[in-house]
């Protein structure tokens, strides 16, 4: 059952669309993230979902009544819903307790009751030892668990995040990646979570919706995105991809000028122009070799030695560049002639 | 659809639309109208009075009468001589004191920072009355000390004069150029001068080719200050030139308002300040805007600091004997003066008396009037301009609605109205009918609301401007409107922000004496116009009295104003 719905959502600052024309809907209970580059327009739709902002078109509608249309917001007051800043917004001037049970005193909950509820989400985001402490008293990672502490207890009607992990360090980041989808799990509020980084988005969404300039790319779950990307913005956003262009001979053929590589998909028009992706991990590097299907020379031009693996970066005859994820053992020197393997199953034909 | 479903969805629509409007909208909107009457309303009878006749007609008569009058184009004369004269002096000697005091060892140096911020608040008006004391050809207590020493039938110094005009607004203007030039060097990022260092230049070098340069938009920002005081003060002109025999254009625009009244060229002779303010304040936009404090807003360690060596004793003797002119001698004029049977009275006991101290608490029946008038108006008008400064600073400081920039231009309009003219502006504004407010507490309290708003509002924007907008959005989000996240979450943030601008606002209306002296009636005295009252009928004992008292006031509330932003800043430190 759909929750939160967008349609043809639109928000334009001095004429220029930040966001634009965005559909999405959300089933009750989901988290979905909005995922993309700084500037795609993401922050600014989950402000257009929190009413801080009005559209300039569109609708943003909860259980099927509009709360913003063009021109017109109601106010984030009269949302119900919570929120997770990107700066945590702990006010400094009260404790750890105040702060979560600032929602609930709004509502008008005796005082008592409130005190419980706020000792209970404290015990549940592993803050009960740090009730009266002030936010400058905790570290980053607590400081993000005080934010959602405050943003559950009022249990709101959507929950929206504005990438909350930004500000904490990588171990911490990872770890408060699980807590976020641990604790959805134990809640499931229907949830809106904006983020640049792919392995949050990864490890949290239902559902995530690619942007890019204002509009959504691709929307799906994490495997839809990352195994069918349907753009060449995806696929290199999401874990890096090569994108080779050229001419399609036939539905499953593509000609990219040195060699023409088959795809195990067909889905090109044929003699039209078109492109297909391949990840970087997913070039195999050989030594020796001779050319064959899907299989040609290549010159090594950098290799980087990153632990897990080693990174390639070599050049096809007519100069195209392709980047790809070698085992760390595999030592080429720079100028070595090599043989690229670009498998037919792992080249996508990406909509033209 | 049939017309009348529609009309029900219309309907719906629009009771959506307004009537889950939040009540904040209204405060917004009260604001906004409130603030464009305050500022319009003068400004615009000014403007109507300055270009209509005494039957009312359209006419340019009231500037021709003036242009063509020495008797005022003598005192718009003198009065640019004595601005350009009280600018030069005062950034002459206020930018190398701030210099020894931000940038070399000078002992003392937090003391000086306070003696300084001291005259800052000493009213310009009791300065010149304690420069009266002091320095007036036969009673001045410096003259008879002279004539003591040298048994010259002539006095030293005569205080009614141009230059003596000059000297005693020079000396409480130069605090405006101290303040702004040792904040502006203490902003210089140490940085700035260490690459100027491993490049090879000097410590004086770097002073002179980076340090200096620097903080010149401060030096030009200060003395522009400075001339604009010079040239609105009304207390100081009136209490030196006008028995000196000459005026000053804010004399000249009061004495338009002597029998028989001529409003009509009081507002003519008053628009030239309101345009020269204008002018140099974008001057002064336009010169900070170049160079701007955010090259001086660089974050870094503490500020190189110049050895002075065996100049140490030698510029900290210089540093107190500027300062004693205008504290230290006034300050001591005031004390003698308020318990010495006359001002120039040896210093001996059978001269000491209690006679002015007695006048003025039991025998002066204003006093208590005036004492009443100046809390309640005081305590009112910091108490509104806070309150109407936070409102329209979190308005621009958010841009909350529309136009938001507007409210900007208008809460610091007042900047360049200077007191006289505001006073002449809400006189000819509030004389009728519908709002007769001449003659009740209500006209004064709009005209110190007006001058002090733009004080307040800045110091308000700066403090908004700290305050993450995040923080507010949390609250709003969790289900607080707009007022609500106002008074729970900002102002307490906000708090030392907001006592400092109710202490300026107190501090500023406690000494504020140019409009005043247009609005008051019998019954609505103020203390600084009792004392230029008193002025008038030459009983300097009793002003000393009242002026020491006026400063006791003003210096608890600096005190308080002290102690409570050290409060705020450990529940800063606290919230990290």
């Amino acid at each position: 059952m759909t929750h939160l719905e967008l349609r043809g959502l639109t928000k334009r600052y001095d004429g220029v669309a930040v966001v634009d024309g965005i559909d999405l809907s959300v089933p009750r209970g989901n988290l979905v993230c909005l995922l993309g580059p700084s500037g795609c327009g993401k922050t600014t739709t989950l402000r257009l979902v929190a009413g801080f902002v009005a559209p300039n078109g569109g609708e943003v509608r909860v259980n099927g009544q509009a709360l913003s249309s063009d021109g017109y917001a109601t106010p984030p007051e009269q949302r119900r819903m919570s929120m997770i800043f990107q700066s945590y917004a702990l006010w400094p001037h009260m404790t750890v307790a105040a702060n979560v049970a600032y929602g609930l005193t709004l509502r008008g909950m005796p005082k008592i009751e409130a005190g419980r509820r706020v000792a209970e989400m404290l015990g549940a985001v592993k803050l009960g030892a740090f009730a009266d402490r002030y936010p400058g008293e905790l570290s980053g990672g607590q400081q993000q668990r005080a934010a959602l502490a405050r943003a559950l207890i009022v249990e709101p009607e959507i929950l929206l995040l504005d990438e909350p992990l930004s500000n904490l360090d990588a171990a911490l980041r990872e770890e408060m990646r699980f807590e976020i989808r641990r604790l959805h799990d134990a809640y499931r509020y229907t949830t809106v979570y904006v983020t640049h980084d792919q392995a949050e988005a990864m490890t949290t969404a239902d559902l995530i919706v690619v942007m890019n300039q204002g509009r959504i790319e691709q929307a799906g779950s994490a495997e839809e995105v990352y195994n069918r990307p349907r753009s060449a913005f995806v696929a290199a956003f999401l874990g890096g991809a090569n994108i080779l262009s050229g001419r399609a001979v036939d539905a499953a053929r593509l000609d990219i000028g040195p060699a023409v590589l088959r795809c195990a998909e067909p889905s090109f028009v044929p003699g039209g122009e078109a492109s297909l992706s391949i990840r970087y991990h997913e070039v195999r590097v050989h030594a020796e070799g001779g050319a064959s299907d899907n299989r040609l020379p290549a010159r090594v031009i950098r290799q980087t030695f990153l632990g897990s693996l080693r990174d390639l970066a070599l050049e096809l005859a007519d100069g195209t560049m392709i980047r790809a994820s070698a085992p760390p053992d595999l030592v080429m020197p720079p100028d070595a002639r090599v043989w690229v393997d670009l498998p037919s199953e792992r080249c996508r034909p990406l909509p033209s | 659809m049939t017309a009348e479903t529609l009309a029900t969805g219309v309907g719906q629509r629009a009771r959506h639309r307004f009537g889950s409007a939040d009540p904040s909208l209204l405060v917004l909107a009260a604001t906004s109208i409130l603030l464009v009457l305050l500022i319009g309303l003068p400004v615009g009878w000014l403007a109507y009075y300055a270009l209509t006749d005494r039957a009312g007609a359209a006419t340019f008569g009231n500037f021709i009468t003036l242009a063509t009058d020495p008797a005022f184009t003598e005192p718009l004369a003198t009065t640019l001589i004595l601005c350009v004269s009280v600018a030069v002096a005062a950034a002459t000697v206020a930018s190398p004191i701030a210099w020894l005091i931000a940038r070399t060892d000078l002992p003392a140096r937090r003391t000086i920072r306070a003696l300084m911020t001291a005259s800052f608040v000493t009213p310009p008006f009791l300065g010149a009355i304690a420069w009266e004391i002091l320095a007036a050809p036969n009673s001045g207590i410096l003259n008879q000390l002279w004539r003591g020493l040298t048994s010259s039938p002539d006095p030293l110094l005569d205080i009614y004069s141009l230059p003596g005009l000059i000297f005693v607004i020079a000396c409480y203007t130069t605090p405006y150029v101290f303040v702004l030039v040792a904040n502006a060097l203490d902003r210089i990022p140490a940085d700035l001068e260490d690459a100027a260092g491993i490049l090879g230049a000097s410590r004086w070098r770097t002073t002179i080719t980076v340090t200096i340069p620097l903080v010149v938009p401060a030096i030009l920002a200060g003395a522009l200050i400075a001339f604009l005081q010079a040239m609105t003060l009304f207390g100081s002109p009136a209490i030196l030139a006008l028995p000196a025999g000459f005026h000053t254009v804010t004399t000249k625009i009061y004495s338009f308002f002597h029998f028989p009244p001529k409003p009509q060229l009081a507002a003519a002779a008053a628009l030239p300040l309101l345009v020269i303010t204008i002018m140099l304040l974008v001057a002064q936009a336009r010169v900070l805007g170049r160079r701007g404090y955010t090259v001086i807003g660089g974050k870094s360690g503490d500020p190189r600091r110049l050895a002075l060596g065996r100049f140490r004793t030698p510029a900290l003797i210089l540093v107190l004997c500027v300062l004693s002119l205008p504290l230290m001698l006034p300050y001591a004029a005031l004390l003698k003066a308020s318990v010495s049977s006359f001002p120039g009275a040896p210093f001996t006991a059978e001269h000491l008396t209690w006679r002015h101290i007695n006048f003025v608490f039991v025998e002066f029946s204003q006093t208590k009037k005036a004492f009443w008038n100046t809390l309640v108006l005081a305590v009112g008008t910091a108490t509104l301009g806070t309150m109407l400064a936070l409102v329209i600073s979190y308005l621009t400081a958010r841009r909350a609605v529309p136009g938001s920039r507007f409210l900007e231009f208008l809460a610091t309009a007042p900047v360049a109205i200077p007191g006289i003219v505001l006073g002449v502006g809400l006189f000819l504004a509030y004389t009728r009918p519908p709002l007769a407010l001449y003659g009740t507490l209500w006209i004064l309290l709009l005209a110190f609301l007006t001058i002090e708003l733009p004080v307040a509002f800045q110091q308000l924007r700066s403090s908004f401007h700290a305050v993450h907008p995040e923080l507010e959005e949390a609250s709003r989000i969790l289900g607080a409107g707009r007022l609500k996240t106002l008074a729970r979450i900002t102002a307490p943030l906000l708090k030392s922000g907001v006592v400092a601008a109710w202490c300026f606002i107190f501090i500023g209306v406690v000494r504020e004496l140019s409009a005043a002296i247009m609005l008051f009636t019998a019954n609505t005295k103020v203390l600084s116009v009792v004392i230029y009252d008193l002025n008038e009928s030459g009983d300097l004992g009793a002003i000393a009295v009242l002026g020491t008292v006026m400063l006791l006031i003003t210096f608890a509330v600096v005190g308080f104003a002290n102690w409570i932003s050290g409060v705020g800043s450990g529940v800063r430190l606290r919230g990290g």
